[in-house]
């Protein structure tokens, strides 16, 4: 069974239509938070867009 | 010191299909939204071009009947899982019953796409076999009825 309480909080830098914006993804590792984050934005595509990195995130 | 967010799984994954039936949608909202995360979930979205204040996230797992001293935020009644509820089941429903199956099932294969990139393909692959399954399920129907099939 799904259970994420042992996530991460990552604050998950991105590029988006033109304007760099943070999202917070809780995820195992750095990777799958990126991973989520890629197909956010594949699904809600925008010129000038990507991913751009993560990093753990401090607000607690 | 057991995680914050464990107690909040435990409870969600403990709900039976009749208790979760009997919830509204508001309280449905209260229970997914983890204490000291609203602010976080409004930073994600973007609605009109702004993101959503922590305020208002946590308006949509108020009780919107809650009347006297204890008023309750009119975004309450407006979260948009109380819209999407009644665009599907007083809109759409009485018209054509196979269009809240076929907006569910999307939602159900969009959900599958993150767990996949979150590690845990399962759902994804359940949902792919379900199709072939259902293929070779008409495959065989027609092979009884003595229709030709696609493949030669």
């Amino acid at each position: 069974m799904r259970n994420s309480a042992n996530y991460i909080d990552w604050d998950v830098e991105v590029r988006y239509g033109g304007k760099t914006i943070v999202w917070f993804i809780r995820a195992e590792d750095k990777q799958k938070a990126l991973a989520v984050a890629a197909l956010r934005l594949k699904h809600r595509p925008k010129p000038d867009s990507k991913v751009v990195g993560a990093r753990e995130s401090q607000k607690k | 010191m057991k995680n914050p967010h464990q107690a909040l799984i435990d409870e969600i994954n403990g709900l039976t299909n009749e208790q979760l039936a009997t919830k509204d949608i508001w309280d449905v909202i209260r229970l997914v939204t983890p204490r000291g995360y609203a602010d976080r979930i409004g930073s994600n979205l973007n609605i009109g071009g702004k993101s959503v204040s922590g305020n208002t996230i946590r308006s949509w797992g108020n009780d919107p009947n809650v009347s006297g001293e204890i008023s309750a935020d009119p975004w309450g009644r407006n979260s948009p899982a109380d819209i999407l509820e009644r665009y599907l089941f007083s809109g759409l429903y009485p018209i054509l019953p196979e269009g809240p199956a076929l907006i569910l099932k999307w939602f159900q294969l969009r959900l599958a796409q993150y767990e996949a990139a979150q590690g845990r393909p399962e759902m994804l692959n359940a949902l792919e076999n379900n199709d072939k399954a259902r293929a070779l399920i008409e495959e065989a129907a027609k092979l009884l009825r003595g229709n030709p099939t696609d493949g030669t």
